[in-house]
């Protein structure tokens, strides 16, 4: 229950007694949460992790900013959440409130000849990507799935996604916004409203977005603005095969290869030669596990059975280097040419077909279904029991890229051989080009065994080791995603990135005075330390 | 085998919150408006009474955090028990999570602890004092065949054991739909008989509701039935039925160790082998509704009795490997295959069919409990028909057909709704 | 100017680097803008970062206003006038470019670069920069980006950023951030290559140079920085597409853009076309004459990998699409050929294109959708009509960005600077103009002068953009007077 009786009554009178609950039966269900096990709290109880007073589910702007003045009035934290993939919607502090947006659920606006959706907080990215594909359109997914939030990731946070070759990261996917501020005034830039296209002088979204996004820390969002992309496919794919794990026909118009290289180094100079001649509509790395996890198999029983027969086929260690292509034609001649320029590019790194002879068409329609509806990313929890984690996750040139893959190859095995991380050959990179440029996202997912504190503590050791390597290697590119160890994560890269934590501080003080927007994802860890702490940036910046 | 909650507790730990058993199977979205999957988030919007939600109760509730409360009852309850999250979360999670089951003992364990909504208590009252959810008399539960000149198989050996079921046994305005089944059979040469007033409810309202006793008992007063017609076949008109039959009956270790066919079924069986014609044209532009018994809950149980052991490191695996239920084995195809067969008639899809239906809103107690909630759930059913271009909802279930029929007139519109029996009435 | 000022100023930069003569104190203290005039106390051309931040922490001791200024003249807008008095600190000296890739297709640069000298470095390597329409010889490629002028090529411009990548920004405050994944290093391991900037994002939660993009100055100064560049084409086949009406051009400009198949492409109305291309009043008048109201420019071109077999795709579904809207691609139009626009595309203009009819102008940027672009572009007609300005005169340039999703557009009044009346005609007209396409749906993202007190009418952007100002620049002496500051 909320501590304050009043602040209970004034925020159920805002949305009815139907949309507002303090019932433990109601709350149990938000406490749940998988991610918290491994957001830094190696312990056997979730519930350490959450303790909520109330949850409320706005149905419009006006009522989310009322809720937020009652939160300021009662000094009630409170923090908003979608579709709730992760911890990242989840208040932190006792009595907290969770605002959950799934009323907010409208495609508002599909403006296709300006290629753009203004979509509220519960639209996913599955039902705007459907609606759109009507008008030879799609939106950028990410990488958690399409069963995710558009403007969460659009707003505030992360954003990466594998068809990011076409449809960048959703951090540079918003054309306008309305945000609710911690204080209960709405701010509202950009397309959200008739005739504002644009930012108002200074690019607003830049005290809230960034690489990683407030996760919920500066307030809440009832609307954005999302870009669209060109959808060069049929409104409605072909389904082939079984409901559980479906195949799409590959339109005409484009062709799906799936490639092995000899080397980190040789998949690299692929990428900057796709890039470069522009030709691929998705060009994405998956690691050899993802490919019996996702679309070779139904179930871990499958995946195990793929796994020790690619095992014993010698093939685990010959198939680490992957590299999945989509291109599409708008005309014969253009898919020609791009077949043509692949093929050469293929044959001048030395790539050939990934997992030749295992794979079969089905298997194929298969990825290209999950490639194109991205409805298996979460598959990861069945291997992770319930959580997966993902370790490093940030923006490089591919050369740098190609580095990374290769030392936390290594530092993987060393932790498989200790019995911490689930065996996947030490490869997880799944990542790969952005906007056809040489930047390139990777990230790395790990799993283990969550409610075992030795596993959950060598995971930690692990993120660190890898982190204090990438700094020192100036391997960190634009900071890391991992968020499971959110608090470390800030230090070390506060430190190596500029010593960006004071500002962090002063935006959350000046928007936030009251400090209700739950901030644990946005000033993690020791932020009353970090507060009275002097500039380090004497030490830790090299200056000319 | 039935297993209590706590045997899950490991199973409820593994649920990721991914929302998949939210909405429909995503690579088979085709719209917004049409996305979810779930009637009970659909209407209530609490995470909680999504089935990731219901599981996660489940766990506070198996620590002992949560006591039993109103709200409580409500969440678990409010709830058809459709398995569109069951298949679902397969996509996801493969064989790992039993979200029927799961969902099934936490009512038994509720019902245990003596926690009953006082709206089921009159279907609890009707089971055990006629034999039927209504209540209705017990005699005349077969008044339906009267005149059909059907024989009577609690006297003789028949092929064909036909099981009415109690909605179609006692709903008078539904009853074209039995009677016409039975006839069609009888017309078609087949050696079929009825149980009459020896017939017993197939219990699966009663295990919905909890009463897993109540479940045994009448699954084994049906078993009985059926061994001493001597049938090798058992063929019923009503989903609900058909599911007690092909899935929860093995479930719970009951067997009745024969053919269990719908009656779809069967006619599309008879169809194909030249026994059954239609001439007779009907001109209408229809959609099916995929009854959730008969489709995803249709699909046969097979018992697992296996452990989960860990691989690679820590990767769970089970042994012997676990059935993977998907809904797919269901039966989706054989009502098509008639309605495409006659004459005249137009079969358009909704956006949600097959395994992806959306459920009439009426099992499982809602339609007691929580009429509204049935209400909401027809309705955006109907809304889906219409959208789809239909001038008429054909269905094979009569709790479905019921559901459909009151809604479609409390809200005060019109939008025909039939069984397929009653189309071929029509064409026969 | 105080002593302690002055003399703090001349130890940071050397007295070779500071100036308070008349003569340079004039050059500063205007432009083309109808932003009163107003002299610094003095101009200052530091030579690095450390000497950016000294001068900043001086500043903030002080509290004296200091106005970044990167381009040379002709200025237009009034951001770089000294309207609160103050230092101007001239960048143009830090011209340095730090690094040419040509594997990750970016360069680095210091503000003082142009965009004649980036083009040399980036040839060299087999690469050309992005450029805004024909920008004038002494403008800073960085403040160009800075600004948001736009790009001509769509389909590279995936965001607002865009092509600023990574760099290095002080503060108002004194703190130094270099953004996106420069963030890991300095100048130094970015000139050798050990750090290679090649996203915009972050770090963390704050994107550094969305905010100083835009803001004129009045957050920051940006001490150097990298951007994208693009490979030179191999082949390039540049055509016109004529019209009468603005609206017919839509339907093929919104296909085009959405298919990312052509390089170069924006529509300008004969006068603003003829401006480009001639040089001076009567010679552009001529040339408007022999023009269609509307003309579209597009540029097919292919890179190294079968170039002519890549151009030969992309054109054949360019005339598809003309075909299907009625529309013509074509060589030359009005005895402009294309080619010879495509030519001037990869030039500096001495004098600037806007200039060049009656020796002044005022310029409005906004931003809006394509589809409003009709309505807007009437309007201003019908506006100018009415304060009996010659309608042919009016310049209008549409430019779609972010990949077509919306346009930065610019209307330019020309106007003899020695005529008084036609001055006050000007100023009467512009903010007609300005007040009315507002209303119609032109947004002033670039909100100089004037165009500031349309869009902070809005109180909440203002008070949140105040608050961001409070946190970078606390003590306001970055180029205060500008925006809503």
């Amino acid at each position: 229950m909320l501590k304050s009786r009043e602040a209970a009554r004034l925020l159920e009178n805002i949305v009815g007694p139907d949309n507002f609950s303090e019932d433990p039966a109601i709350i149990a269900s938000y406490v749940f949460q998988p991610f918290p096990r491994s957001v830094g709290q190696a312990s056997k109880d979730i519930y350490e992790a959450v303790k909520l007073g109330a949850v409320i589910l706005p149905g419009n702007t006006e009522e989310v900013q009322t809720i937020a003045k009652v939160c300021n009035r009662y000094g009630i934290t409170y923090k908003a959440l979608s579709t709730g993939l992760g911890a990242w919607g989840v208040p932190t502090r006792e009595g907290s409130l969770q605002v959950d947006m799934r009323r907010m659920n409208r495609i508002i606006k599909l403006e296709d000849r300006n290629m753009y959706a203004i979509v509220e907080p519960y639209v996913t990215c599955r039902e705007l990507a459907v609606e759109s594909s009507k008008k030879g359109l799609t939106c950028h997914i990410i990488g958690a799935g399409s069963e995710t939030s558009v403007l969460a990731s659009v707003s505030n946070g992360w954003g990466h996604g594998h068809d990011a070759t076409t449809a960048s990261h959703n951090g540079r996917n918003c054309l306008g916004a309305e945000w609710v501020l911690p204080t209960g005034e709405v701010v509202r830039w950009g397309l959200v409203e008739e005739g504002k296209a644009g930012y108002p002088g200074p690019g607003l979204p830049g005290i809230y977005r960034g690489n990683t996004g407030a996760f919920g820390g500066l307030g809440i969002f009832t609307k954005v603005a999302v870009k669209l992309y060109p959808w060069p496919g049929p409104a409605a794919l072909e389904i082939r095969g079984e409901n559980q794990n479906p195949g799409y026909k590959v339109p005409h118009n484009m062709r799906v290869y799936l490639l092995a290289f000899p080397s980190p180094e040789k998949l690299a100079e692929a990428v900057y030669k796709l890039t470069e001649e522009e030709i691929a509509y998705h060009a994405w790395c998956h690691p050899l596990f993802m490919h019996p996890q996702r679309w070779m198999g139904s179930s871990n029983d499958d995946h195990y059975e793929i796994w020790e027969r690619l095992r014993s086929a010698g093939l685990v260690d010959k198939s680490l280097d992957e590299l999945s292509v989509v291109i599409a034609g708008y005309s014969e001649r253009e898919l020609r040419y791009k077949e043509k320029v692949l093929k050469e590019i293929i044959g001048e790194t030395g790539a050939t077909d990934f997992l030749a002879g295992v794979l079969t068409e089905e298997d194929k329609e298969r990825f290209f279904c999950a490639q194109i509806a991205a409805h298996k990313p979460c598959t990861e929890f069945r291997i992770g029991a319930g959580d997966m984690g993902s370790g490093m996750g940030q923006i490089m040139h591919w050369s740098a890229q190609a580095k990374l893959k290769k030392w936390v190859r290594e530092f993987q095995k060393k932790y498989i051989e200790r019995g911490i991380l689930i065996d996947t050959a030490g490869e997880s990179c799944w990542g790969g080009p952005i906007e056809q440029r040489a930047a390139g996202h990777t990230e790395y997912p790990i799993f283990t065994d969550t409610r075992n504190l030795d596993c959950m503590a060598g995971r930690r050791e692990f993120l660190e080791e890898t982190h204090r390597k990438a700094i020192e290697e100036k391997l960190m590119g634009n900071g890391s995603i991992e968020a499971s160890v959110i608090a470390l994560i800030d230090e070390l890269e506060n430190a190596a990135l500029g010593d960006y934590f004071d500002f962090k501080r002063k935006i959350k003080d000046v928007f936030d005075p009251k400090g209700v927007a739950d901030a644990y994802q946005y000033l993690a860890g020791k932020q009353e330390a970090l507060r009275n702490r002097k500039s380090q940036q004497a030490k830790t910046y090299e200056r000319e | 085998m039935f297993k209590k909650l706590d045997d899950y507790e490991q199973e409820l730990y593994w649920c990721g919150r991914c929302s998949y058993c939210k909405f429909v199977n995503i690579p088979f979205m085709k719209s917004h408006r049409f996305s979810q999957t779930c009637p009970s988030i659909k209407d209530q919007n609490f995470h909680a009474y999504s089935c990731s939600g219901k599981l996660n109760v489940a766990w506070s509730f198996l620590k002992g955090r949560i006591p039993y409360s109103d709200k409580l009852l409500d969440v678990i309850y409010r709830c058809p028990l459709d398995g569109a999250c069951d298949t679902n979360c397969r996509v996801i999670m493969g064989n790992m999570i039993s979200n029927n089951e799961i969902l099934h003992a936490l009512r038994v364990k509720f019902v245990e602890d003596g926690q009953i909504l006082p709206e089921h208590m009159a279907l609890i009252d009707g089971l055990r004092k006629e034999g039927n959810v209504f209540g209705y008399p017990k005699t005349k539960r077969s008044d339906w065949a009267e005149g059909l000149g059907l024989k009577d198989a609690t006297r003789e050996k028949v092929d064909i054991l036909f099981h009415s079921g109690c909605r179609l046994a006692y709903d008078e305005e539904l009853r074209n739909v039995v009677t016409e089944s039975a006839i069609l059979l009888r017309d078609a040469g087949i050696d079929l008989g009825i149980a009459g007033r020896e017939e017993v409810c197939c219990g699966l309202r009663a295990f919905d509701i909890g009463l897993r006793g109540e479940m045994e008992k009448y699954a084994e007063g049906v078993a009985s039935v059926v061994r001493e017609s001597g049938a090798i076949t058992l063929v019923t008109p009503c989903a609900d039925c058909y599911s007690a039959f092909k899935y929860y009956y093995p479930w719970i270790g009951v067997k009745l160790n024969v053919e269990v066919l719908h009656i779809t079924e069967y006619l599309d069986r008879l169809m194909k082998e030249g026994k059954l014609k239609f001439r007779k044209k009907i001109t209408m532009r229809i959609t099916y509704h995929d009854p959730c018994h008969l489709g995803r809950l249709g699909e046969a149980y097979e018992p697992w009795n296996g452990e989960w052991k860990k691989v690679l490191g820590h990767m769970y695996v089970s042994e012997p490997r676990k059935p993977l239920r998907t809904g797919e084995r269901g039966v989706y195809e054989s009502p098509r295959n008639i309605l495409r067969s006659l004459p005249g008639l137009e079969l358009v899809e909704m956006e949600r069919n097959r395994v992806n239906s959306w459920c009439c809103g009426a099992g499982a107690g809602v339609l007691e409990a929580f009429p509204d909630f049935a209400h909401r759930t027809a309705m955006e059913r109907i809304e889906e028909a219409k959208a789809s271009g239909a001038e008429a909802l054909v269905t094979s279930c009569p709790w479905c057909e019921r559901n459909f029929k009151d809604s479609v007139k409390e809200s005060g519109g019109k939008f025909p709704v039939y069984d397929i029996v009653e189309l071929l009435k029509e064409v026969r | 100017m105080s002593i302690v000022l002055q003399s703090g100023l001349v130890t940071l930069v050397g007295s070779d680097r500071f100036y308070e003569d008349e003569a340079t104190l004039e050059l500063y203290s205007k432009d083309h803008s109808f932003v009163s005039p107003r002299k610094a106390l003095c101009v200052v051309k530091p030579k690095d970062t450390d000497q950016i931040k000294e001068i900043i922490d001086l500043a903030n001791k002080t509290k004296m206003p200091i106005i970044p200024i990167s381009s040379g003249p002709p200025r237009f807008h009034g951001d770089t006038v000294p309207t609160g008095g103050g230092v101007c600190v001239d960048l143009s000296e830090l011209n340095q470019i730090v690094r040419v890739d040509r594997r990750n297709r970016i360069a680095v640069i210091e503000p003082g670069v142009t965009f004649d000298t980036l083009r040399s470095a980036l040839e060299a390597k087999g690469m050309v920069p992005y450029t805004p329409l024909l920008p004038r010889s002494t403008k800073s490629v960085l403040a160009s980006f800075l600004e948001r002028e736009p790009i001509t090529i769509p389909k590279d411009h995936w965001d607002f950023c865009d092509p600023l990548v990574g760099g290095e920004i002080v503060f108002g405050n004194g703190h130094i951030q270099r953004f996106g994944d420069t963030a890991q290093g300095s100048k130094r391991e970015v000139g050798t290559g050990e750090i290679i900037p090649v996203h915009p994002l972050g770090p963390s939660s704050i994107d550094w140079l969305r905010l100083v993009q835009g803001s004129q100055g009045t957050l920051g100064i940006v001490s150097w920085a990298s951007i994208y560049c693009r490979i030179k084409s191999c082949i390039q086949r540049p055509f016109l597409v004529a019209a009468q009406n603005l609206g017919d051009l839509l339907p093929f400009t919104e296909k085009v853009l959405r298919r990312r198949i052509v390089e170069e492409f924006f529509i300008l109305n004969s006068f603003s076309l003829a401006n480009v291309l001639a040089e001076e009043g009567q010679e552009i008048k001529t040339l408007q004459a022999s023009l269609p109201a509307w003309v579209l420019f597009l540029n097919i071109a292919g890179y190294e990998r079968h170039p002519e077999e890549k151009v030969e795709y992309k054109e054949e579904q360019v005339r598809e699409m003309a075909t299907q809207e009625r529309l013509q691609l074509k060589g030359e139009v009005g005895g402009v050929s294309a080619l010879a626009i495509l030519g001037i595309l990869g030039k500096t203009a001495k004098c600037d294109r806007r200039l060049r009819y009656k020796g002044s102008c005022q310029v409005l940027p906004f931003e809006t959708t394509l589809d409003r672009t009709p309505g807007i572009a009437h309007l201003t007609t019908e506006i100018a009509g009415e304060h009996g300005y010659p309608t042919a005169d009016l310049s209008i340039y549409i430019q779609p960005i972010i990949q077509g999703c919306q346009c930065q557009c610019e209307v330019v009044i020309p106007y003899e600077p020695q005529d008084g009346t036609e001055v006050e005609k000007v100023k009467s007209l512009f903010m007609d103009i300005a007040e009315k396409i507002h209303s119609a749906g032109a947004y002033y993202s670039r909100p100089y002068g004037m165009l500031a007190n349309i869009v902070y009418r809005d109180a909440e952007i203002t008070s949140v953009l105040r608050k961001i100002k409070m946190i970078f620049d606390p003590n306001d002496i970055m180029n205060s007077g500008k925006l809503c500051f």
